[in-house]
Order: structure tokens, then C-alpha cells, then sequence
């Protein structure tokens, strides 16, 4: 038996060394880019609904991406509001009338015209569903939507009952992938399947084996790419084919043997070896919440403010960084990370202060018990952790946090729960945890609403009729959907920032999420989009 | 008469397999519905929610639910997974000859590993080697399948290029799963037939044939390995369901589609229709493997007949 286990640990110790720096490439010149040929890139979870209209998963928001076109361009590097399928746009003062201008030279990949009546039909579609079809509404996005009317041969006029400052930002993001008439036809379980899709985007979906590969075929005459983008005209690949490689590890050997020319989903464990093999790490930021603890205000100790500053003052944002996270990912300067909309760096407020820790807790009355826990009539300063488990590297995470807080004398208890479970007890008004520990995706500040208003469906701070900060907390995140005008409007989610963590202590960020994928040297001109999905229009194979 | 008891036992085992896989999903704290939303975007799904659990019939009570699913089951609809749109059968039948590929080669690999490791262990020439590959089996029986699966990557595909190091297509992706597949199904059957072996070679009867002046090799092939073989018939069903539970690991570290890999991701999506047909479809092929034993047994061996074992 011995002989087994030793020649079995000596397989391990070769592989491990070769994944390690065998294959260093050279850093050849990059030329300008050329059309044609098919990039191969691996991905973790199988794609299986492929309609623009759904919110899906990363595998399935990154092909959506590539195959449909939205009505507004959200650049990734400024997050600015540009044309796409619609050319110019105006709003009245209340936020609750939008007209735009659109396109005519586009068509969808059935040969039919992106019309006024088209787009109306997909708004309807959107903001009513249909129940015969069994298309659901999106109605968080599109609250109080009236009815859209074609006020002329490339004009559409979209009311609402109600301000709606997050409309046109919503138009730029999941699910506004325009598509045609033909598609609107269709039931959601037909919409389901990727040959059933009719989109305008650069790329068309070719052959799909579910959990297997997808081949996205470059569109002829493709000419409505945002300006800011690198080129005009045509995709430069001919094809794209996206396969599924579930394991990681095998990910990456796959990207190293070139089988792949890019993989995504790299793991934070896996970045030094895949670039040790000469593939660029390319990440990017998730716009939306930093990864966070929010606190339920409704329940003991999290409901005491001194409990929730001292852990805001009490884990070292520097050991964090080294001992877990990579260079993708960044420890939070405040709720958003840089690229979203009105963004405050806070970094002064959110630091590493053990002796201000202490002292907080002191003055609020916590006391050290026996075992270094403090104590307050009876009660220890112990607090239930639920943890998202949507990316592994969280529980690493709250671990350190967890390790760093005991020193100040605070206990956290966590328990790790898969996002299924996690969603499920969202909207529980009276939930067993103290912290709620988790990262979302949003493009624009009225969204953030939906995070922490008392207002909001979930409510999610679970402030009640009797927490006496509740009227507070509503007017501050109703600034968030109020019609100012651009600037106010920025200055507002600078203050909901600053009050969140510094007044109120809601939340304590811990550090923002990335997408990160690497690519080998063939593959160039890999971006992400605003919500950090990879956009294949610019890519190019390197000879 | 026997037989047709049997037969009925077999219909109860699939009836217990459906229901209790029913219930299990149904007592899940999330359901299909609120995971077609995506958990990351924490916007305000609840009504949109609400809309898909209506047109998807989970809004109507457990019994309904389950009624519906049953008489569904008995006209052989088991639905459309919620995920892709697709009839729930057409996605198995897609890639149920890739597993079965799969399955049939681990199964033979499995086999004639089993016999070699076997034969080896009761070799008389040399008696340290016979211990060694006595001890095989217990040691492959608990290394972890994805982990002989990843070694074999590293080192055939990865280290030294002979292999792909994913996809589905041609005959050279499917060595690697093949032989991954197969150590942990010879394992048991190995162990098996190493102690059968040793039982039969030390059998008063063996005795016998050696004082008549047989040679070991001639007694394994004549008499000590049919006698030796007939047991490991019995645990036939056992092998089915490690081929099964096999393939979930193997068919996603060798990227691979397969019925393993379609279990894996329906359950993990509580796609309540695939998972149901996967069920059944695992009863009612554990329980023809079954029944096959016991009706090929007793022709096999006289000594045995049904209902008299």
C-alpha cells in the first residue's frame, strides 16, 4: 500500500510543478488587429436559457451580451449613458416621461427591422409580461411604467406614473437585450431556446449542445456598434465556440495545453499559476454592493450602534488583502466600488482601529468576559453570520473578519449558506442572523434603494415600525430615486455613502467582487461590459 | 407467479423512488421559480417570482403538485425543464448514449481489472506480489474518484499531451474518463473475487485435483474461477449504481456530457421535471438489472432457484 501512496504523491508534486512555470511565454509584439478565425473560451457553468429578456447567470449574461443589443450604451470605462439603438434621448423634469430617438439602418438576424413598434412591444412585453405566454414582468426596474407610444417614423415616448430615475440606466443592463418581433411571439419555455433567440447584437448563436459548447457566428453586416467602441462594422472572429469546463483545475490546464484561448471564473487560488503560464489575468470590478456585513437592526446586539462601529473599526483591511484576496479584488473604500456611478472613497472612514474598537465598546458598556467575549447585562456580544456562498473566496473572508473581531472581543458565528438558500430567506421580516454577508450587481444608484429602504420589498435591514431610525434611513434612500437634476443627483448617493457608514453604520463593506478571466497571448482585445461580462465584439485572434 | 411478484416489487420500488425524490424537492427551502433569478441581482424580483411560480404550477398545494406529476409520469410527460426550455426526455435521450459509452467501457475495463488484480493476488510464484495486489482493491475502493480523474489529467493530458484535456468528441476523450470511471466499480468486484478465489483454492476439492496433479493455472480456468465468479453476479446492482453515481464526478472533471452531468446541474437548480425523469429512469433500470439476476441466476447455477435462495 505504501508504494501506491508515495507514487501517487509523487504524480501530484510533478503536476503541481508543471502547472506552476513551465511554459513562460515570450511577450511578443502585438500588431493591429485581424478579422477571421474561431477563439475558443472556457467557461464554468453550463449556459441553458439564452433569451435576452432574462436575468441569468454569468455564463448566460456574458452570451447574451454578444448576440443582442440595448437600446442605451453604458460605457464601462466612464459608466456614461451612450447611443446605441437609440441615437438621442430626453426626459422631462419629474422623471416620468422619456422620449427617444432610435435607429433605422438596424435589423435582427431574421432580416426584419428594428421599428418604434418593435421596441414598444419589447417595453411592453417587459414591464406587463404576458401570462398566457408565461412571461413574467421585470417590474423592480421598471416601476410605474404607463405605456410606451410611438410618436414617430424613429421615435418612441415612454411614460410613467411615477418618477423613474432609474430607467434609461436599466435600459443599459440586463434584461434590455432588444429582440425581435418574432421572438415576442413565442412562450417563455420556447424563448428558452438559444435557436429560438432573434436578437441584433454582432454575434449569432450557431450550435448549442446544452452543458457542452455553444458557437456564437459572427453577424454579416453588423454596422451599429457604440461609437466608443474600438472599431466599427463586423465582429473581427469569424466564430466563437464557448465550452463548458466545469473544474477549475481543469480550466486552467485546458487554457495552458491551448485547447482554450481564454478561460473565465479563474479562481483566486488559481491566478498565480495562470499567470505564472503566460496568460494575462483580466479583471474587472462588479459594479452593485461590495461584498458586505449588513445588519439587522431589528434584533440584539446588531440593533446597538456602538456594536456595529466597533466592528467597522475592528478587522485589518491590510492582513485581508494579503492573506486573501489577489490583486483582482479590492478591500472597500465604501458600499460601490470605483466604477459605480457617484462614488465616494471613504477609505479614511473604513480602516483598521483595534484601540478605537475597544474604546467604543467600552463606553457602550461591553464588558470583557472570561473567555475575552465582552458582555452587557447578561448578554455576550455574540452575533449570528449569514454568509452567501455565491463565490468561494467569501468564507475565507469572513473568517479573517471573524479572527480579527474576536481580538477586539466580539464573537461571530458564521454559517455559509448556497445562494439558493440565501434568496429563499431574503424576504423573512424576522430572520435568525445578526449579519447578512453578501455582493450584488447594479449599474445605477436607485438601485441601492432596494438594498437598504425600509420601503423595499425585502427590507432587508429589517428596520421596523419601531426602530427609531426608520424615518431616517426611508428619506435617505428615497434621495436615491428622487428627480434631481445630474449633479444633485450624484451629490445624493455620495451622502447615502457617508450616512450608511458613518451615521448609521448599516453596513460594514468588506471588499468589492471581480469577474476575472485570463487570457492566452493568441487571444487579444478581451473587454469587459459595464456590468462586467465579457464583450467579444473587439476580440481578435494574434497569429 | 414468482417472477410476477417480483415484477410487482419492482413497480413499488419505482413508486417509493418517485415520491420520495418528489417530497425531498418539495420541502427544499427555495424553489425552481425564485432560482431562475438571478441571487446577485437582489433588486426586487418578488413579483416577477410570483408570476413564474403561477405559470409553473407552484403555487398550487403539495398534493396537486405531486397528483399532477404522477398521472404526468404514467403517460410518460414528465414535463419541460424549467432551465432550458427542452422536454425533459429529449435531454436525456440526447445523452444517454454517451453515458452508456461510458458506463459499458468503465464496466468492461472494470471487469477485466477485477479478474487481473484478482488472479495476481492468488498467484503462487511470487507470494509478495500476490499480497500487494491483494491490497489493491481496499485502497482503490476509498480513493476519491475525482481525485484519480484530476491525477490522470495531469499526467496523460495536461504533462504529456496524449490525451485531450476536455471535450466529448472522438474515441481518445473517452480513455481517460473510461479508466477513471473503472477503479472505483473493479474495486468492490475485485474484493470479491480475491476472497472467493482464496476461499475456492483452499477448498477440500482443490486439494484433491493438486494430488491428482493439476497445476493452479488449469485449476483456476477449469473449476475455482466459475465457482469464484457466480457470486459477484449478486452484487450487480451495486456495480449499476456506482457506474451511475460514477459518471456525476467523472463526466464534469473530463468536461463531458453525460446523464451524470445533466443530474449534477438539475439538481442543483431543483429542476424538478429533469430530475424526476432522471429518478425513474434510475429506478426502473436498477430494477430490470435486478431482475435479470434473478432470473439468469438460477439458470446459472442450478443450486439456486427464486425463492429458494
Amino acid at each position: 500500500m505504501i508504494p501506491i501512496l508515495v507514487a501517487a504523491t509523487a504524480v501530484i508534486a510533478l503536476a503541481a510543478c508543471s502547472s506552476g512555470g513551465a511554459t513562460k511565454n515570450a511577450g511578443a509584439a502585438v500588431g493591429a488587429p485581424v478579422s477571421g478565425g474561431t477563439m475558443t473560451i472556457g467557461i464554468q457553468d453550463p449556459p441553458a436559457d439564452l433569451d435576452p429578456q432574462t436575468i441569468g447567470s454569468f455564463s448566460e449574461d456574458f452570451i447574451k451580451n454578444n448576440i443582442s443589443d440595448k437600446l442605451i450604451y453604458q460605457n464601462p470605462k466612464t459608466m456614461a449613458l451612450e447611443p446605441w439603438l437609440a441615437t438621442s434621448w430626453t426626459k422631462n423634469d419629474a422623471y416620468t416621461e422619456f422620449v427617444l430617438k432610435l435607429r433605422t439602418d438596424v435589423t435582427f438576424s431574421d432580416g426584419s427591422a428594428l421599428t418604434p413598434e418593435v421596441v414598444k412591444a419589447n417595453l411592453d412585453m417587459l414591464a406587463f409580461g404576458d401570462d398566457a405566454l408565461g412571461v413574467p414582468p421585470q417590474k423592480g426596474l421598471l416601476n410605474g411604467y404607463v405605456s410606451t407610444e410611438v410618436t414617430g417614423t424613429d421615435q418612441i415616448t415612454v411614460k410613467f406614473s411615477a418618477t423613474n430615475t432609474g430607467f434609461l440606466p436599466a435600459l443599459s443592463g440586463r434584461p434590455f437585450g432588444i429582440v425581435g418581433a418574432a421572438m415576442l411571439k413565442l412562450s417563455r419555455q420556447e424563448r428558452a431556446k438559444p435557436q429560438n433567440v432573434v436578437a441584433s447584437g454582432p454575434f449569432t448563436i450557431g450550435e448549442h449542445v446544452y452543458q457542452q459548447s455553444t458557437t456564437l457566428k459572427k453577424r454579416a453586416g453588423y454596422a451599429w456598434a457604440p461609437e466608443s467602441r474600438a472599431h466599427k462594422g463586423e465582429a473581427y472572429l469569424d466564430a466563437v465556440k464557448i465550452v463548458v469546463v466545469p473544474e477549475s483545475g481543469v480550466r486552467m490546464g485546458a487554457l495552458q495545453s491551448g485547447e482554450t484561448d481564454a478561460i473565465t471564473d479563474v479562481s483566486p487560488t488559481d491566478e498565480k499559476a495562470v499567470a505564472a503560464g503566460g496568460a494575462t489575468i483580466l479583471s474587472r470590478p462588479i459594479p452593485g454592493r461590495a461584498f458586505s456585513l449588513d445588519f439587522n437592526l431589528h434584533k440584539a446586539p446588531s440593533n446597538d450602534l456602538a456594536v456595529r462601529q466597533a466592528i467597522q473599526y475592528g478587522w485589518d483591511r491590510d492582513g485581508l488583502r494579503k492573506a486573501v484576496l489577489t490583486d483582482s479584488y479590492k478591500i472597500a473604500s465604501s458600499i460601490v466600488p470605483e466604477v459605480f456611478p457617484g462614488y465616494a472613497d471613504l477609505s479614511s472612514e473604513l480602516k483598521y482601529d483595534p484601540a478605537k474598537s475597544k474604546q467604543i465598546l467600552d463606553a457602550a458598556g461591553w464588558v470583557p468576559g472570561p473567555d475575552g467575549i465582552r458582555a452587557k447585562g447578561g448578554q455576550k456580544l455574540s452575533l449570528e453570520v449569514q454568509g452567501n456562498q455565491s463565490l468561494v473566496i467569501f468564507k475565507p473572508a469572513l473568517e479573517f473578519v471573524q479572527a480579527n473581531l474576536r481580538d477586539v472581543g466580539i464573537e461571530l458565528k458564521i454559517k455559509m449558506v448556497s445562494a439558493a438558500d440565501w434568496l429563499a430567506g431574503d424576504a423573512d421580516p424576522d430572520p435568525w442572523w445578526n449579519i447578512n454577508a453578501y455582493a450584488g450587481t447594479g449599474n445605477d444608484p436607485s438601485w441601492l434603494r432596494s438594498l437598504y429602504s425600509p420601503l423595499a420589498p425585502a427590507n432587508r435591514l429589517k428596520i421596523n415600525q419601531d426602530t427609531p431610525i426608520r424615518q431616517q434611513v426611508t428619506d435617505l434612500m428615497d434621495t436615491l430615486v428622487a428627480p434631481l437634476g445630474d449633479a444633485d443627483r450624484m451629490a445624493a448617493v455620495k451622502k447615502v455613502q457617508e450616512e450608511v457608514i458613518s451615521t448609521y453604520a448599516l453596513s460594514v463593506p468588506i471588499f468589492t467582487t471581480a469577474q476575472v478571466a485570463a487570457a492566452s497571448p493568441k487571444a487579444q482585445g478581451l473587454a469587459y461590459d459595464s456590468l462586467s461580462r465579457l464583450s467579444l465584439y473587439d476580440a481578435w485572434l494574434a497569429a | 407467479m414468482r417472477l410476477l411478484g417480483r415484477v410487482g416489487q419492482y413497480v413499488l420500488v419505482v413508486w417509493l423512488a418517485f415520491t420520495l425524490s418528489f417530497f425531498l424537492l418539495y420541502v427544499l427551502p427555495s424553489d425552481a421559480a425564485s432560482l431562475m433569478v438571478d441571487p446577485t441581482q437582489v433588486g426586487d424580483n418578488t413579483e416577477t417570482v410570483e408570476r413564474l411560480r403561477e405559470f409553473y404550477g407552484l403555487d398550487h398545494s403539495v398534493w396537486h403538485q405531486y397528483a399532477d406529476k404522477l398521472v404526468g409520469m404514467l403517460h410518460g410527460d414528465f414535463g419541460v425543464s424549467y432551465r432550458t426550455g427542452q422536454d425533459a426526455w429529449s435531454m436525456i435521450s440526447a445523452v444517454l448514449p454517451n453515458t452508456t459509452l461510458l458506463a459499458g467501457l468503465a464496466l468492461v475495463l472494470a471487469v477485466l481489472l477485477a479478474l487481473g488484480v484478482a488472479l495476481l493476488s492468488v498467484q503462487t510464484a511470487f507470494p509478495r506480489l500476490g499480497g500487494l495486489a491483494s491490497a489493491i482493491p481496499s485502497v482503490a475502493v476509498s480513493v476519491p474518484v475525482f481525485l484519480v480523474g484530476l491525477l490522470l489529467i495531469h499526467l496523460f493530458a495536461m504533462r504529456l499531451g496524449w490525451f485531450p484535456v476536455i471535450g466529448g468528441d472522438g474515441p481518445s476523450s473517452l480513455v481517460l474518463p473510461a479508466i477513471t470511471l473503472a477503479v472505483p466499480v473493479a474495486a468492490p468486484i475485485a474484493q470479491l473475487l480475491v476472497r472467493n478465489l482464496s476461499r475456492e483454492l483452499a477448498a477440500p476439492y482443490v486439494t484433491v485435483l493438486r494430488a491428482q496433479g493439476a497445476s493452479t493455472m488449469w485449476i483456476l480456468r477449469r473449476n475455482a474461477l466459475k465457482n469464484a465468479c457466480l457470486p459477484a453476479l449478486t452484487i450487480a446492482g451495486l456495480t449499476f449504481g456506482q457506474l451511475l453515481a460514477g459518471t456525476v464526478i467523472v463526466e464534469t472533471v473530463f468536461s463531458r456530457t453525460g446523464l451524470g452531468r445533466l443530474t449534477e446541474t438539475a439538481v442543483r437548480n431543483q429542476d424538478i421535471a429533469l430530475i424526476q425523469a432522471i429518478v425513474v429512469l434510475g429506478a426502473v433500470v436498477f430494477s430490470l438489472v435486478n431482475l435479470a439476476v434473478d432470473v439468469v441466476y438460477p439458470i446459472l447455477d442450478p443450486r439456486v432457484k427464486v425463492g429458494h435462495a
